[in-house]
């Protein structure tokens, strides 16, 4: 089991090792990075949608907090009008209903508003974090793409026609291509659509706005 | 100190009553260089305002407070200290008004009842308050959303626009109807707490000058005094070593008064509280029948706006169709 484990273990290191490597030239400029702008734009496009989304959910559980703060002002200042009121005054218990009906109508207002929008607020959110570490795989995938195409190519430079090292770069080589590219198209599939899907919620935020209530109080 | 605890006005005379001194009782100030004429025997007595100015003097003052003011202060104060201590003890009866008491409680019923309120009020503006901020951070949230060639943006934007003017128009309304005149309102409860309180002086100033001047009518002519009776003397016992002397000095002033001056304290008295009285008498009812006005003007007016705001605010929503909402990806830039 430790083998197995410290086999993985030195199997990572070795990674990152390369792929240290391989940015560190590319950085000197010593080699080429593949660059794909259009990607890079749709990475960016979907950065800027979690954050707005992040920022969404802050928003939305700030305004549920404060209508459960609207709803318990509104309750004690029921009450205390209650209080004042005398046995013999016409209106005492209406009071309470008139009370009691504002209570439900907030609760019932706070809990369509959780129903309809926070749940499906949290539920597009959890897409993200997913597909975050999988754009971060792929650039890694992409470095060891690179990198194993550039052994090819030192290795062809070098003039060397030692087969088995040149067949083994290739086979590497072919290897991350082929993961990269399963990586890569399937992202370049998701994180448009999630970008075009953006927030069906909003709809149902602007349908807060026929909360009505009325407050019809008779004093004596 | 049972006897000086009921009076929060004795609390002047309480501090240092530890040290009580060793002088003998008659009068012997700490002091003696405030004397002007020989020791201490009765005949010769300065009047008590005159040694209470030195003592003051010496007390060093401040705050504009001349010693004749204190002086006349705390006489004031020993008088009603010792009326008070003359009912609670049952020698000196004390005059009643259930009436009278009957509206003090209504209005301090009245009063705990609209600053409650009025806490409630502040509390229920508050949340409108935040209400009105997260509901523009929200769509705020919303119209950062929207790119700019988005169909609907304009629409977006107005939309926030106009709820802000409508909460802020509320928040407004709530504060210039219900919170001010509320204000106002409770304004008017310390002015006249302030007044009962002084009547309740001027009633044991009433009652002290009324046993006074009994006393005064009562006993045969002796030396000009009457005995000083043992509650006094527990209250001498009571006091502060500096003030011995004054009190003993007060109690023989009091003794030495002769009938028309007990007299005419009793008419001065008797006037000053009335006249108290009488206009409380007045207004504690009306204060007290005037709530019902108020709170049925505040609270119908606040009812009457929320449900105002609530239909404009409902009113206030996109035209376009929520579809529209997802086929919004035209010009977003990705493939």
């Amino acid at each position: 089991m430790a083998e197995i484990k410290t086999g993985i273990f030195a199997k990572n290191v070795q990674k990152r090792l390369n792929r240290a490597q391989e940015k560190v030239l590319q950085k000197l400029g010593k080699a080429d990075e593949t660059k794909d702008e259009q990607f890079e734009q749709v990475v960016v496009n979907f950065k800027r949608q979690e954050s707005e989304g992040a920022r969404l959910q802050r928003e939305m559980k700030a305004y549920m907090s404060a209508i459960k703060g609207m709803q318990q002002a509104s309750i004690n200042l029921t009450q205390s009008l209650h209080e004042v009121y005398e046995p013999d005054w016409h209106g005492k218990d209406d009071i309470v209903t008139i009370g009691k009906d504002c209570d439900a109508l907030w609760e019932d207002f706070h809990n369509k508003l959780v129903d309809s929008t926070l749940l499906n607020l949290d539920g597009y959110l959890q897409q993200f974090p997913d597909l975050k570490v999988r754009v971060a795989k792929r650039s890694r995938k992409l470095i060891d793409y690179d990198s194993a195409r550039h052994q090819l190519e030192s290795l062809h430079a070098a003039g060397m026609k030692n087969d088995r090292k040149v067949l083994k770069a290739e086979d590497e080589l072919k290897k991350a291509q082929k993961v990269f590219d399963e990586l890569n198209v399937g992202l370049q599939d998701e994180l448009p659509t999630l970008w075009d899907c953006n927030s069906p919620c909003p709809v149902s935020l602007q349908s807060k706005l026929v909360f009505v209530a009325p407050l019809v109080t008779q004093c004596a | 100190m049972l006897l000086l605890s009921g009076d929060k006005e004795k609390g002047e005379l309480r501090g240092g009553e530890e040290g009580e001194s060793k002088k003998v009782r008659g009068g012997k100030y700490m002091d003696a260089g405030c004397r002007s004429g020989p020791s201490d025997q009765f005949p010769s007595l300065p009047h008590p305002k005159a040694d209470l100015r030195c003592k003051m003097a010496e007390l060093n003052l401040g705050k504009g407070l001349t010693a004749g003011k204190v002086a006349s202060n705390v006489q004031k104060k020993l008088t009603r200290a010792q009326e008070k201590v003359l009912q609670k003890l049952g020698k000196a009866d004390e005059t009643k008004d259930a009436a009278f008491e009957e509206w003090v409680i209504n209005f301090n019923k009245q009063y705990a009842e609209g600053s409650k309120l009025q806490r409630d009020l502040r509390a229920y503006l508050e949340a409108v308050r935040a209400m009105h901020e997260s509901s523009k951070n929200l769509q705020a949230c919303l119209g950062d959303m929207y790119e700019a060639e988005w169909y609907g943006k304009n629409e977006v934007d107005s939309i926030l626009e106009d709820c802000d003017v409508l909460w802020t128009d509320y928040h407004q309304k709530l504060v210039d109807h219900a919170l001010i005149s509320m204000d106002t309102y409770l304004g008017q409860f310390p002015d006249i707490k302030a007044r009962i309180a002084k009547r309740d002086r001027k009633l044991v100033d009433y009652d002290s000058a009324r046993h006074n001047y009994a006393a005064t009518h009562k006993t045969k002519k002796k030396d000009g005094g009457i005995k000083i009776t043992k509650p006094s003397t527990l209250l001498e016992r009571a006091t502060p070593g500096w003030a011995q002397g004054i009190l003993s000095a007060h109690n023989l002033a009091q003794t030495s008064l002769s009938k028309s001056q007990a007299e005419e304290e009793l008419e001065r008295a008797q006037k000053v509280f009335e006249e108290i009285n009488l206009d409380l008498q007045e207004e504690l009812p009306s204060l007290w029948n005037s709530r019902v006005g108020f709170y049925v003007s505040t609270f119908q007016s606040l009812a009457g706006f929320e449900e105002k705001f609530h239909k404009e605010i409902s009113r206030v929503r996109p035209h376009h169709k929520p579809s529209v909402w997802i086929g919004l990806s035209v010009d977003t830039g990705v493939d």
